[in-house]
């Protein structure tokens, strides 16, 4: 019989490493009608060498950007839930920094909003450097001018709204305490941001979140105030001070790049 | 000698992660260091930085496992004009890689998977290798990746479509010998017909590294020091080289720098053992 050739070999190949964990996928052909026997290993104990390690390296890969995911799930589910993933969203991308990016789309409740926060903080540590406008660049710009300035942030920002206090939750199971908190299902507001290249998470309140949110969405310095103002429930008199420190605030962290022209 | 056996960079280490905050502050007297190319190649956090500190201070080599030199997909330019621009930023030494695929039909299985030694297979990563170093403007070189299959339908040897390869392609070789003694095993040849039948002018350096053994099959895990068996085919590839460049790889349990970098110091002791008894 003619061997097959070079493309058909390594399709079948592929197709043998991941059929044991893709449900949908027909049976590739037996591996003995590619592969010879080794002294001690029959063609699909050979082959099974490389499925094994297929699913075990990426599901690594997704463990390592995600360990608060697999602390939450535990182990055979957090397996499970990658497997199901890698089945979904097969990495087409050339590193692994990107993997799991896709994560938060087949996990839902608290998973979910963990995987959000830990896919942003991936984002934020690859993302490009920039120089951010520093409080000293907003005290040289006039108030009425800044009033109507929109502002472009820095590439690693990452704005996110939860249905999870997911921070007590995440700092646990990065700083690798014995003990996790319980994670608190309420609404909360968080930025995950890059300073000095180390992956900072603020939680915000909504106010501030509705401020930031309106200016990444290219809203005015003053229609940012009025969304938050919508959501201020105390008394206005305190608003317009409470803008004026979370700026510095945000302005010292590096959010912003620059004004946008 | 050929092109490929020159800079001789000395003794270097596989640059990693948990070694970054003690390079950096010690500055340790390293020869050089190989990194894993797409760990930096779409970054630009702390790694990118940390890279660019150490390439002012030490000679760096680009070692990919994303190059897929054998797959029948189409050459991925995207992903050569990054690793071109890399090797231009941090002046790479070289810029290697693996004889294998790493996925077909767009995806990346992410692992050195096994060419079938054929004379179809040879004209097709011949033909790739030209197009890429064309792309790269600079020579590629190709290591033997270990394996844990053989094909039914190969007609040579690995080494000699290695040999072959290299010469047809006219790209450098990294030859790494404890692939060379896990594939040994795996496969039930002799580790040193395969050394001896490398054109030594083609490799342009050694890679060395621990390995697994499973009972049944040897695993290349890069984890431990290298074993005795893989320190005599080091020995007997430096006769037959005149010298080259060496590299340890360490991924696994990866222990303190001082501890890798100790490591891969041993060379100098079996190389000078070695012409002691010549």
């Amino acid at each position: 019989m003619r061997p097959p050739d070079f493309e058909a070999t390594v399709r079948w190949f592929q197709a043998s490493v991941v059929a044991p964990h893709e449900r949908g996928r027909r049976a590739p052909a037996p591996a003995d009608r590619f592969v010879l026997p080794s002294r001690t290993l029959r063609p699909e104990q050979r082959m099974a060498i490389y499925a094994d390690a297929y699913l075990a390296r990426l599901v690594e890969a997704l463990e390592k950007d995600f360990p608060a995911v697999a602390r939450i799930l535990g182990p055979r589910a957090f397996h499970e839930r990658c497997r199901g993933y890698l089945e979904r969203f097969p990495s087409r991308s050339r590193s692994l920094n990107s993997l799991g990016r896709r994560l938060p789309e087949v996990l839902s409740g608290a998973a979910r909003d963990l995987a959000r926060v830990e896919a942003a903080m991936s984002d934020v540590f690859d993302a490009e450097p920039a120089e951010p406008l520093r409080p000293s660049d907003f005290a040289r710009i006039a108030p009425e001018r800044l009033a109507d300035a929109r502002l472009d942030f820095v590439p690693a920002f990452r704005l996110l709204e939860l249905d999870h206090a997911a921070n007590p939750y995440i700092d646990a199971v990065r700083q690798e305490r014995a003990a996790v908190p319980r994670l608190k299902h309420v609404r909360s507001w968080m930025a995950v941001y890059r300073k000095e290249f180390q992956v900072r998470r603020l939680d915000l309140k909504e106010p501030a979140f509705a401020a930031l949110s309106a200016l990444q969405r290219g809203r005015t310095v003053s229609q940012a105030v009025a969304a938050a103002a919508r959501s201020w429930s105390d008394p206005p008199k305190w608003l317009q001070p409470q803008i004026r420190r979370w700026f510095g605030e945000w302005a010292t962290e590096g959010f912003f790049l620059r004004l946008k022209r | 000698m050929g092109r490929f056996d020159r800079p001789d960079l000395g003794l270097g280490v596989g640059l990693r992660t948990a070694h970054f905050g003690h390079i950096l502050s010690k500055k340790p007297p390293v020869d050089w260091f190989e990194i894993v190319t797409e760990n930096f190649l779409d970054t630009g956090g702390r790694p990118a930085w940390v890279l660019d500190q150490i390439a002012e201070r030490y000679p760096i080599v680009m070692h990919g496992v994303s190059m897929s030199v054998g797959s029948p997909d189409p050459i991925d330019r995207e992903y050569l004009a990054k690793v071109k621009a890399l090797a231009k930023r941090i002046r790479a030494v070289w810029v290697s890689d693996h004889v294998c695929w790493t996925g077909v039909a767009g995806r990346n299985l992410h692992d050195l998977l096994p060419m079938p030694y054929t004379e179809e297979a040879l004209r097709h990563v011949v033909k790739r290798i030209r197009r890429i170093q064309d792309l790269l403007e600079r020579p590629l070189v190709l290591e033997n990746p270990s394996s844990y299959v053989e094909f039914r339908g190969s007609s040579m040897s690995e080494w000699e479509f290695l040999a072959r390869m290299a010469e047809e392609a006219d790209c450098g070789l990294l030859l790494d010998v404890n692939n060379v003694y896990v594939s040994s095993f795996n496969h039930g040849f002799d580790p040193e017909t395969y050394i001896r039948a490398i054109p030594p002018e083609r490799v342009a350096y050694v890679h060395i590294a621990g390995h697994t053994n499973f009972g049944t099959h040897l695993l290349d895990t890069h984890v431990g020091p290298v074993l005795d068996p893989v320190w005599k085919l080091y020995r007997l590839a430096h006769r037959l080289s005149g010298g080259r460049s060496t590299l340890l790889e360490w991924d696994e349990k990866i222990p303190s720098f001082p501890v890798v970098h100790r490591e891969v110091l041993k060379a100098r002791k079996h190389l000078e053992a070695d012409l002691a008894t010549a």
